[in-house]
């Protein structure tokens, strides 16, 4: 993964819980990097460690954690430079999340070693979408939730969010229910 | 031959180049994409196009002609109510007598577009002005990047340098530290060194005082005495002289006994044996008075004193070795006095120096016969030589010469001069260096000069130098004030030199 993920980790851990904190993960996950190049393709492996490590040191899930991130890696990419991207991305939670395909399509191709999930939406019915997330990494579901999430807070939109199925149980991709209503 | 078959609608068109524009020859706006519809600030349809755009490239008149034939080029138009900039080409419709302007939104600052109300859906699919946008931003992030770790490497560069300096310091600190204990350790040893020699020569002073006490009174006695004893011998032999002219035949006991004891050799030989006793009872009181004078080492006050006193009794006391030791003959001392005042100094720590100047001396001229036994036990053989390169060497004497002189109101100059071994030029620079001696270990401390030096420099506020040549003697120059610099300081004080 670019070392855009990692810095936002290391920016989320450092606001929420402080620069110690953060120095304690990254010692505990054995990572040397001071610093995360943003553009710098990482092993998955750092993330993971990453994750791993932040759970132990914070004593939250994993999926615990994943959730937090995503919520923050929306306002990350909202503030880091990725604002007009994230603005023109949809005017609501609903057209955002229709265009979410089709904005990782286009980061890929800025980032080849990306390899980026796909997010593929249907409108069941007026305020419930399905999205179905498959990604060549595994163990990222929780991320979903999180950006949703994420997103609904930024659109002002109240989500609740189902797992449908998942690809630990056997589907062949995660499925999650939103249902969404503007406040 | 172009082989094309199919054409597009005009809502085909419109999905996939939304922002187009359609003019007629007037240059009316006779059609216009819906996403540019929904962007621009009000209705355009219908209005003139210099009305609504200008044209910021290429350079052309605004008239259907001029444009066509800049067909070729790369079209920018300035929307004239927002910030919004449309980049693109113009297709000429020869039959319809229209141009088809087929463009998108351009904006070098990407924070624009959002501004100015486009959405990424606005774009038609294939446009790779979000591809462009993306790229855009990520050059950024790369620059930010960059402008973030330069920053970082700054605050450690200051950071390393601070340390640099630090360490710097703190080696600077340390060596200062390392060579203040080298000074002070030097110190030490060298204080240390004087203590003992000083102790030595308290001693020395202690001993030569106890002596001298010790043995005055016998001596006096038999000094005193020995007249008396004289007297009385030539009072008894007047007696037996009387006797013997009054009684001419004495008896045979008497004659038995004058023949037995042999009084005429005793009558003749005793004034001679008194005589002798009475010398030697000179020297001994010369010798305790020496060992008197010596002994005021242990006096640490300043007082007049006689220089020629302190000389002689060092050299009595140095006696045994002027004398001849195996091949070297005695060494002859020879005295070029001049009357002197009382000099106001140290009256012991002055006999130490003049003690090491004479030792030294004396261990030079030892030297230098050492080196030349041969010519000297056989100075009568080579004397007969005339072939004989070196015939200085049989008429050498080892010689002492000490010279005292005034030399300005208030100075004095003592001279030890002798015709030894002299010292090497390389070793001169360290002659009053502590510690530092050309005896064999065990014979010198490597004190007496730099303790010399001090005496005669720093105590007394004299001048202590040499002259030496290699092979020809060594001359050592004390110069003193006959009076403290104290006492002189209402009055001009001259040195030697001036």
């Amino acid at each position: 993964m670019y070392g855009l993920i990692n810095r936002a980790i290391q920016e989320m851990v450092c606001q929420r819980f402080g620069e110690e904190t953060w120095s304690e993960i990254r010692e505990q996950a054995g990572i040397k990097e001071r610093i995360f190049l943003v553009l710098e393709p990482y092993p998955d492996e750092v993330t993971h460690r990453l994750f791993a490590a932040a759970s132990q040191v914070l004593r939250l899930s994993t999926w615990e954690i994943m959730q937090i991130f995503d919520q923050h890696w929306i306002k990350y990419t909202g503030t880091a430079g990725y604002q007009e991207i994230m603005a023109m991305g949809g005017d609501s939670f609903k057209e955002f999340l229709e265009n979410l395909d089709d904005l990782h399509s286009r980061v890929g191709i800025q980032f080849p070693a990306l390899s980026p999930p796909s997010f593929e939406c249907d409108e069941i019915d007026q305020g419930t979408l399905e999205v179905h997330y498959s990604s060549t990494r595994r163990g990222l579901a929780p991320m979903v939730v999180g950006l949703i999430e994420g997103l609904g807070e930024k659109f002002s939109t109240d989500v609740e969010i189902t797992q449908l199925s998942s690809i630990d149980h056997g589907a062949d991709q995660d499925t999650f229910q939103i249902k969404y209503k503007a406040n | 031959m172009f082989a094309a078959q199919y054409t597009l609608t005009p809502a085909l068109l419109d999905e996939v180049f939304p922002f187009h524009l359609v003019l007629d020859s007037e240059l009316a706006i006779v059609q216009v994409g819906h996403a540019l519809e929904k962007i621009s600030k009000r209705p355009i349809l219908g209005k003139q196009l210099s009305h609504e755009f200008s044209i910021l490239r290429p350079k052309t008149e605004v008239d259907f002609q001029a444009i066509t034939e800049k067909k070729k080029q790369l079209f920018f138009l300035k929307y004239n109510h927002s910030l919004l900039q449309l980049k693109g080409q113009i297709i000429l419709l020869r039959e319809e007598e229209a141009i088809i302007f087929i463009c998108s939104p351009w904006a070098a600052d990407s924070s624009i577009l959002p501004k100015i109300g486009i959405r990424l859906k606005d774009y038609a699919i294939h446009d790779s002005m979000i591809d462009y946008l993306l790229l855009q931003r990520t050059h950024k992030t790369a620059l930010e990047d960059l402008k973030t770790i330069n920053k970082e490497l700054l605050k450690k560069y200051e950071e390393l340098g601070e340390s640099l300096r630090n360490q710097k310091l703190l080696a600077q600190s340390a060596a200062e530290q390392f060579k203040r204990s080298n000074t002070l350790l030097e110190e030490l040893r060298e204080t240390q060194a004087k203590l003992l020699q000083a102790e030595k020569m308290s001693a020395l002073g202690c001993l030569s005082a106890g002596i001298a006490h010790e043995i005055n009174n016998p001596t006096s006695f038999l000094y005193g005495n020995i007249p008396h004893a004289q007297e009385y011998f030539y009072d008894l032999i007047k007696i037996i002289q009387t006797y013997q002219e009054t009684y001419p035949l004495p008896n045979d006991n008497i004659a038995t006994q004058l023949k037995k004891t042999d009084y005429e050799f005793i009558k003749n030989d005793l004034p001679t044996l008194l005589n002798s006793m009475m010398v030697g009872a000179e020297r001994i009181t010369e010798i305790v008075k020496s060992l008197q004078a010596f002994s005021r080492a242990n006096e640490a006050y300043i007082k007049p004193i006689n220089i020629h006193e302190g000389i002689d009794s060092t050299l009595t006391i140095l006696n045994s070795r002027l004398k001849a030791v195996g091949n070297r003959p005695a060494i002859a001392v020879l005295k070029e006095y001049t009357p002197l005042p009382s000099i106001e100094c140290y009256a012991g720590p002055l006999n130490q120096v003049f003690m090491n100047l004479i030792v030294n001396a004396i261990d030079a001229l030892e030297a230098r016969s050492q080196n030349q036994p041969q010519a000297l036990s056989d100075a009568s053989n080579i004397a007969d030589n005339s072939d004989n390169p070196d015939s200085s060497l049989i008429n050498w004497e080892p010689t002492l010469t000490i010279k005292t002189q005034i030399v300005t109101n208030n100075w004095v100059r003592i001279t030890f001069g002798d015709n030894g071994s002299g010292i090497p030029d390389d070793i001169k620079r360290r002659i009053f260096e502590p510690f530092f001696t050309t005896k064999s270990v065990g014979k010198g401390t490597g004190l007496g000069m730099s303790i010399s030096y001090q005496i005669v420099v720093e105590q007394h506020g004299g001048r202590l130098s040499f002259e030496s040549q290699l092979g020809e003697g060594t001359c050592f120059v004390i110069e003193l004030p006959i009076q403290r610099a104290e006492k002189l300081s209402t009055t001009s004080q001259t040195t030697p030199s001036e």
